[in-house]
Formats: C-alpha cells, structure tokens, sequence
C-alpha cells in the first residue's frame, strides 16, 4: 500500500499566501504609482481667506453639479470657524454631461475678471435649478452678472470669446492628474475628501491637524 | 490533467469569480477610496466614518479573494470568502431596492470603472454566488496549487 502524501506544513501554505498577496499588491501598487506634474497656480480671484494661511482647502467643483451646490454652507462654515488659519481656492472640473457646466465656469471667470468671482460663484450655485435646464443660459448668467453690477459688455465678451478657456482645460488637467473622478472633491493641504458628507466628517479634524506645526 | 465534468466547471467558475473580483477590487485601488466612500454612502447603512476604512480594505479583499482562487490557493476558503462577499454585495443592493433608494452607480467597480443598476448587480452576485459554491464543492481542484501541494 502506499503511503499517504505529507501534508505540506502550515508554514509552507503561509509562506506561499504572503507569496501571492505580495505579488498582487506590489503589481497593483506599481499600476497606481505615477508621478504627474500639475499646475496648482490659480488667479488670485479665485482664493480667498487668510493669506499667511497654513491651511489651503481646494475645491474641484462642477457649477451644474447638485452635491456641489449643496456642500457650500459646510464648507463655507468651515472657511468662516477656521479664517485666520485657511485659505480656500475654487478649481473646475465641469463634467461632460453637465451641458452648461463649463459655460458657467466661463461665466465664474468672467466675473472673476472684474473682481466679483465669489459673488458669482454663490449665485451660479443658488439659482443652479434656474439656469440647468435645457434652454441656454446664458442670457441668465448675463443677467446675475448685471445683477451684481458688473461691465455688461465685457462680460459678455468674455463669455462669448476664448480668454477662459486654457484656464479651465487647465483646472481639468490637473484634477485628471490627482484622479479627481467625482465632485466635490475637496484637498485639505494634500488631504482629499469626496462629497459633503466626508467634508463635514473629517473637515475640521484635517484642519486641524494640518495646523499643527 | 483530464479537464471533464465538474472539475472542468469549477476551473472555469474559478477563472470567472476570481476575475471579476480581481477586476473590481484592482479598479477601485487604482482609484482614491474616498470616491468609493462615497459612493457606499448611496445606501444609507453605515456612518461616513466607518465606510472610508472600509473603502481603504474591501478593494484589497477582493483582490486577495481573486488572486486566491485564479492561483488555486486555499481554495474552500477562498470560495467560502467569495460566496460571502457577494451575499453580502447581494444584500446590501437588495436592502437599498427595498428602501426605495436611488443608487445610480453601484461603486462596484469604482468610479472609473463601468455603472451598473441595482438590477444588474443582484444577477451578477447571484450568479458569481453559485459559481463560488460551485469551486467551494468541488473536489478535483484541478490546476490548483492545493493540488500541486497536495492539501
């Protein structure tokens, strides 16, 4: 009769499980590894807070997009219970489906030219169901624009022409860059949080954290 | 090695399970767990402080769960872990059906990966629910490292 086979030790069937986790972890992790450059660089209009701040909270954000448009009272909380310590900067990232979204960032940077980015940028959130619809909005935008007294013409202009364009290809290519795939996203100094939730979860704990010397 | 009947079928349903988690859990690695955070939080079961830990595990789950079956390691338990992942996708989607909840994308195969509906979701984990029963059973094992170490 033959003898049965030897079981292989326990330390043998650990040692080949490490084996496999080890090869599939490294695999995923070099896959995932990849250094791009990025430009952070925004214009001026579009920061705001204090200016020796050691805290920078960057938005990515969708004009069009309902969850960005809801998390602003937390995220303005925020901006306003931490405002000698942070500085909060607003970057696109307009998404495909959203038909108007990046003709309202070219409208948010066409105030922004004339100084009144954040004002515009509260309207274009808080008349977001007005001016998301099917018809063009852009006799809206030029109307919240004259609202808040900006140089109608010029706006219109900037509307109508080019000059935002590579600012906001810009914003996209970096947010493609950090694999922003959803918005809100938000990056606390290089902390990322993903919606409102997560914002009013671990906002003022990264902020706090990121303060410390 | 004579690849008939059963044996046949549980090889294949090992490639198959195995892949599709391999799949999901590589293409939510690849992406930062706080999107796939965000999207557990579609179905309203658990706080926004525990699905981020969670969202930082579960990818490296599956993709252990998988490499585990396409090696043919451990493979009662692999199935066994696989059958219980997708009871438990199963369940969770089913829940968020009952409550009338508006999941648009599943997450499943994170944000850069395919959408699925609810509907999708509950086949597919029912099917890779018997497939994984089906390795779990089986006792040929072939092309298998178990077999190769004689377990």
């Amino acid at each position: 009769m033959k003898p049965p086979a030897p079981r292989p030790s326990r330390r043998r069937r650990l040692l080949t499980g490490l084996v496999i986790m080890g090869l599939t972890s490294a695999a995923v992790l070099v896959v995932k590894r990849s250094v791009l450059s990025v430009s952070l660089q925004v214009p001026l209009y579009r920061q705001k807070g204090a200016e020796a701040a050691t805290v920078v909270i960057t938005e990515y954000s969708d004009f069009q997009c309902p969850a960005c448009a809801k998390v602003q009272p937390v995220l303005k909380d925020l901006a306003k219970k931490y405002e000698k310590d942070v500085l909060v900067v607003f970057r696109h990232r307009p998404w495909n489906n959203h038909k108007w979204a990046r003709l309202a960032a070219k409208a948010a940077e066409a105030a922004g030219a004339q100084g009144r980015f954040w004002e515009y940028h509260d309207a274009l959130f808080e008349k977001q169901a007005e001016w998301s619809g099917p018809n063009d909005p852009t006799s809206l935008f030029v109307g919240y624009a004259e609202h808040l007294r900006l140089d109608k013409q010029r706006f219109q202009s900037d509307l109508q022409g080019a000059r935002f364009d590579d600012l906001i290809h810009r914003d996209m290519e970096a947010a493609e860059a950090l694999s922003v795939n959803v918005t809100p996203t938000f990056f606390i100094n290089k902390r990322r949080i993903a919606g409102g939730s997560q914002l009013s979860a671990y906002g003022a704990h990264y902020i706090e954290l990121e303060k410390k010397p | 090695v004579n690849l008939s009947g059963a044996g046949r079928l549980a090889v294949a349903a090992r490639v198959l399970v195995g892949g599709i988690l391999l799949a999901s859990g590589l293409l939510k690695a690849m992406v930062p767990a706080e999107e796939f955070a965000l999207a557990l939080e579609n179905y309203q079961l658990l706080p926004v402080t525990v699905l981020l830990p969670l969202a930082r595990v579960l990818p490296w789950v599956e993709i252990f769960v998988g490499a585990f079956l396409w090696a043919g390691f451990s493979l009662r338990a692999s199935a066994l872990a696989a059958v219980f992942l997708h009871a438990v996708f199963f369940a969770v989607t089913l829940s968020a059906v009952a409550r009338g909840l508006d999941v648009p994308d599943c997450g499943c195969f994170g944000s850069r990966g395919p959408h699925m509906r609810p509907a999708q979701v509950m086949i597919l984990d029912a099917v890779l629910v018997g497939l994984s029963w089906v390795i779990f059973r089986d006792p040929h094992r072939l092309l298998s490292l178990d077999r190769r170490m004689k377990v």
